[in-house]
C-alpha cells in the first residue's frame, strides 16, 4: 500500500511537491512548528510536511483545507486549457495543452491532507462544545477523509484522471445550472 | 711475503676500531636508574593508592541536564535539540519552537509555485480567448442532446470556424459534426471537406481512425456516384427522357450500370483504393431521376429499394418513402418512417409534413394544422408545411385562411407545388383574377399544369376530392 502511494506521489510529483509548500504555508499562518519539509521520503508522509502537533480546531482545519483548496483551484484553472483543448475540442497539436493538462492532473491528485492531520482535525473538532462548529464542518471532513483514505491506496490518481476528462462536460453543466437559476444574464 | 704482513696488520687494525665502536652493554633491568622490580613496585603502590581514593569518593557522578529550574528529566528534554527543557505543552524548547515556526521556505518550492501560477494564469488568458467558441461548442453539444441537429451543426460550424482563427484544429468538434451530417444530410460535400481537415495523412494511417477512413471511402463513393448521375441527367442524349419512355429507359439503365463504376477514391491516409459502386447510392440516384422525371410508379419502387438496401440513409429516402406510403393510404410504414425521422432529428421539417399529410388523409384536419404548426415554429419560412397546412384548411372548409397561408408560402418561396395549390385553392373560392395570374406563371415557365389540378379547375374534382383522394397531392 506505501508502495502504491510512494509510486503514485512520483507519477504526480508536481502535485505532491506543491501540496508540501502549501502545507508548510498554512503552518507558518498557524504558528505550528515544522520539523520536516522534504517533499519525498519513503513511507505515508511523502508528499506531506511533517509537523508539530496542532491543538487547536482551526488550526487543524486551515492545515488540511489551505493545500486541498490551492492545489484544486490552481488543477482546475490549468484544465481549462487542457482538459479543454485536449478533451473537449480535440487539439492534439500543440505540448502545452499536454502540460497543462498533466500538471492540472497531478494538482488534482494531490490535494488531500495526510491522514494524521485529517484524524488531528476530527480530535480537535469533535472535542467539546460548539455543536455549530461541528456540524458546519462536517461536510469538509467529510470529504478530507474520504480522499486521504483513498489515496493511501492511489485511487485520488484515478479521480483526478476521470474528473479531468470530465471537466468540460462539467464546467458545461455549470454554466447551463448558472443559467437556468439566472436566465440570460449567464 | 709482504701481502701476509699487510693483511696481518690490516686485521689488527679492524679490530681495534671494531673495539671502539662497541658499546659497553646495559643492565637491562634498570632504566633512568630505576630496577623493573622498583617500577612495578612503584606502580603498585600508585595502584592501591587510587583505589582507596575511589573507595573513599563513593560512585562517579554522571553528567546531568540542569538549568535554572533543577534538574531536567528524560521525559522534560527537548525532543529537537536534547538540551534544553521543553516549553509548557510542547514537545520542544522555546528556541527550537520559534526556530521551527519560522522554517525557511525552499526556495525550489516557491519557484515551483510560481511556476505553476504563471502557467495557471496562461491557461486563463488561453481559455478566456477562446471562450466563444467554447460557448458555441457547449451549445452544439446541448442542441446535439436535444436532437436539435440543424442547430447543432450551426453552432458547430461556428465554433470551428473560431477556432480556425486562432490556428486551432478542433478535430473532436469536426468529428461530432461529421457524425450528426452523417444521420441528417450525407449527400453533402461539406462533410468530405470537414472529414479532410480533421485528419492528416500520419493520423489516418492510425488504426484508431480506421473507422473514420472508411466513413469518407463510402461518402466519396456517393459523392461520385451522385455526381455521374447528374451527368447523365444534363447529358443530351437522354433531354427528352420526360416525354419518350425510350429514351427514360436508356437513362435508367445507364444510372443502374453505375453499379459496376469503379471508383478511385484518394483516402484520407494517402492512399488510393478503388470501389465498385455503391448499390443503395445507385437506386437512390434512380429514385431522383424518376422523381425529377415525374414517374411515380419507379419513385415508389426505387425509394423502396433504398430502403431495403441501406436503411442508415434515413434523410436520404425519409420523406420519400413516408410521402409514397401515406399516397398509397400504407400509414404504418409513413409513420414509422415520420417517427424515424422526428428520433433523428426534431427540426427536420419532413417529418412534421408526413404526420400532417397523414392526419389530413384519415380526416383528422385539425390534427393536420397542428402537425404543420408544429413544424413551422421551428421553420417558419417552410413553404412545404405551409402547403400541406394550407390543404388542411381547405378539406376543413376554411378557404379563407386556406388562401392566406398558400399566399405567404407564396412570398416565401415559389414552387410549382405551392403553386399548384394556390391554384386548386383560388379554383375552389371562385377568384377568376387570381386563378388566371396562376395559370400565366405556368405558361411563362412554360410548364404544364398538373393534372390533378387540371381536374379541378375543369370543376371535375372539388379541391377537397384533390387533397383527400388518390394521391391526396397535387
Amino acid at each position: 500500500m506505501s508502495v502504491i502511494y510512494v509510486a503514485t506521489r512520483i507519477i504526480t510529483f508536481f502535485g505532491a511537491y506543491l501540496r508540501t509548500f502549501w502545507e508548510h504555508v498554512a503552518c507558518r499562518l498557524c504558528k505550528v512548528g515544522v520539523e520536516d519539509i522534504r517533499a519525498f521520503k519513503s513511507g505515508e508522509m511523502c508528499g506531506h510536511v511533517e509537523h508539530e502537533v496542532v491543538k487547536t480546531a482551526s488550526h487543524s482545519f486551515l492545515i488540511c483545507w489551505f493545500p486541498f483548496t490551492m492545489n484544486f483551484v490552481l488543477g482546475c484553472l490549468l484544465l481549462l486549457s487542457g482538459a479543454y483543448k485536449l478533451i473537449y475540442i480535440g487539439h492534439t497539436d500543440a505540448i502545452f495543452n499536454y502540460v497543462t493538462l498533466w500538471l492540472g492532473m497531478s494538482l488534482l491528485a494531490n490535494c488531500a491532507p495526510s491522514y494524521e492531520d485529517v484524524l488531528t482535525l476530527k480530535d480537535n473538532l469533535y472535542k467539546g462544545d460548539g455543536v455549530v462548529r461541528k456540524i458546519a464542518a462536517s461536510p469538509f471532513f467529510a470529504v478530507f477523509y474520504v480522499m486521504s483514505f483513498l489515496e493511501k491506496f492511489g485511487i485520488t490518481l484515478l479521480l483526478a484522471i476521470g474528473f479531468s476528462i470530465g471537466f468540460p462536460y462539467l464546467f458545461g453543466y455549470t454554466f447551463r445550472l448558472l443559467h437556468v437559476i439566472f436566465g440570460e444574464a449567464v | 711475503m709482504k701481502k701476509d704482513k699487510d693483511l696481518k696488520d690490516t686485521k689488527e687494525t679492524s679490530v681495534e676500531e671494531t673495539k671502539k665502536l662497541r658499546k659497553p652493554a646495559k643492565n637491562k633491568d634498570v632504566v633512568d636508574g630505576f630496577n623493573k622490580n622498583d617500577l612495578n613496585s612503584e606502580l603498585e603502590r600508585l595502584a592501591e593508592i587510587f583505589r582507596e581514593e575511589l573507595k573513599n569518593q563513593g560512585e562517579l557522578e554522571e553528567e546531568v541536564l540542569r538549568d535554572s529550574q533543577g534538574i531536567i528529566y528524560e521525559d522534560e528534554v527537548c525532543e529537537c535539540c536534547g538540551e534544553r527543557r521543553k516549553a509548557k505543552n510542547s514537545d520542544y524548547c522555546k528556541p527550537c519552537q520559534e526556530a521551527m515556526r519560522k522554517y525557511p521556505f525552499s526556495i525550489p518550492m516557491m519557484l515551483a509555485a510560481v511556476v505553476v501560477i504563471v502557467f495557471a494564469v496562461f491557461s486563463v488568458i488561453d481559455f478566456s480567448k477562446c471562450f466563444d467558441g467554447y460557448y458555441a461548442a457547449r451549445k452544439a453539444k446541448l442542441a446535439m442532446a436535444d436532437r436539435k441537429m440543424y442547430t447543432a451543426i450551426e453552432q458547430y460550424d461556428e465554433s470551428i470556424n473560431i477556432f480556425s482563427q486562432y490556428g486551432i484544429n478542433a478535430k473532436a468538434l469536426k468529428f461530432e459534426k461529421v457524425d450528426i451530417m452523417y444521420d441528417v444530410m450525407m449527400a453533402s460535400d461539406d462533410i468530405l471537406e470537414t472529414l479532410e481537415g480533421a485528419l492528416d495523412q500520419g493520423e489516418a494511417k492510425l488504426p484508431f481512425f480506421d473507422d473514420r477512413v472508411k466513413q469518407y471511402d463510402e461518402l466519396y463513393v456517393l459523392s461520385v456516384t451522385m455526381e455521374k448521375m447528374m451527368d447523365i441527367y444534363n447529358d443530351d442524349a437522354y433531354a427528352k427522357a420526360g416525354e419518350d419512355e425510350a429514351v427514360y429507359s436508356e437513362a435508367m439503365t445507364a444510372i443502374g450500370s453505375l453499379i459496376d463504376l469503379e471508383i478511385v477514391v484518394p483516402s484520407l491516409d494517402g492512399e488510393s483504393r478503388i470501389y465498385k459502386g455503391n448499390e443503395a447510392a445507385v437506386r437512390y440516384c434512380q429514385y431522383t431521376y424518376a422523381y425529377i422525371m415525374g414517374n411515380s410508379d419507379d419513385v415508389y419502387y426505387y425509394v423502396y429499394e433504398v430502403y431495403k438496401l441501406a436503411p442508415h440513409y434515413l434523410c436520404m429516402y425519409g420523406y420519400d418513402l413516408g410521402m409514397v406510403s401515406a399516397q398509397t393510404r400504407d400509414f404504418k410504414t409513413a409513420l414509422d418512417a415520420a417517427d424515424a425521422l422526428y428520433k433523428n432529428n426534431v427540426e427536420d421539417s419532413t417529418a412534421y409534413c408526413i404526420y400532417s399529410v397523414v392526419e389530413r388523409l384519415r380526416g383528422n384536419y385539425d390534427a393536420a394544422i397542428q402537425w404543420a404548426d408544429k413544424g413551422l415554429a421551428i421553420h417558419p419560412e417552410d413553404t412545404e408545411l405551409m402547403r400541406h397546412k394550407a390543404m388542411a384548411y381547405a378539406c376543413k372548409g376554411d378557404l379563407d385562411t386556406a388562401s392566406k397561408v398558400i399566399s405567404e408560402a407564396i412570398n416565401i418561396g415559389n414552387n410549382d407545388l405551392v403553386y399548384a395549390v394556390s391554384l386548386v385553392i383560388e379554383n375552389e373560392l371562385g377568384n377568376e383574377e387570381n386563378v388566371e395570374t396562376l395559370k400565366g406563371v405556368y405558361e411563362s415557365a412554360e410548364v404544364e399544369i398538373p393534372e390533378r389540378v387540371q381536374s379541378c379547375l375543369d370543376g371535375k374534382m372539388t379541391a377537397k376530392e384533390v387533397f383527400t383522394e388518390g394521391t391526396g397531392d397535387v
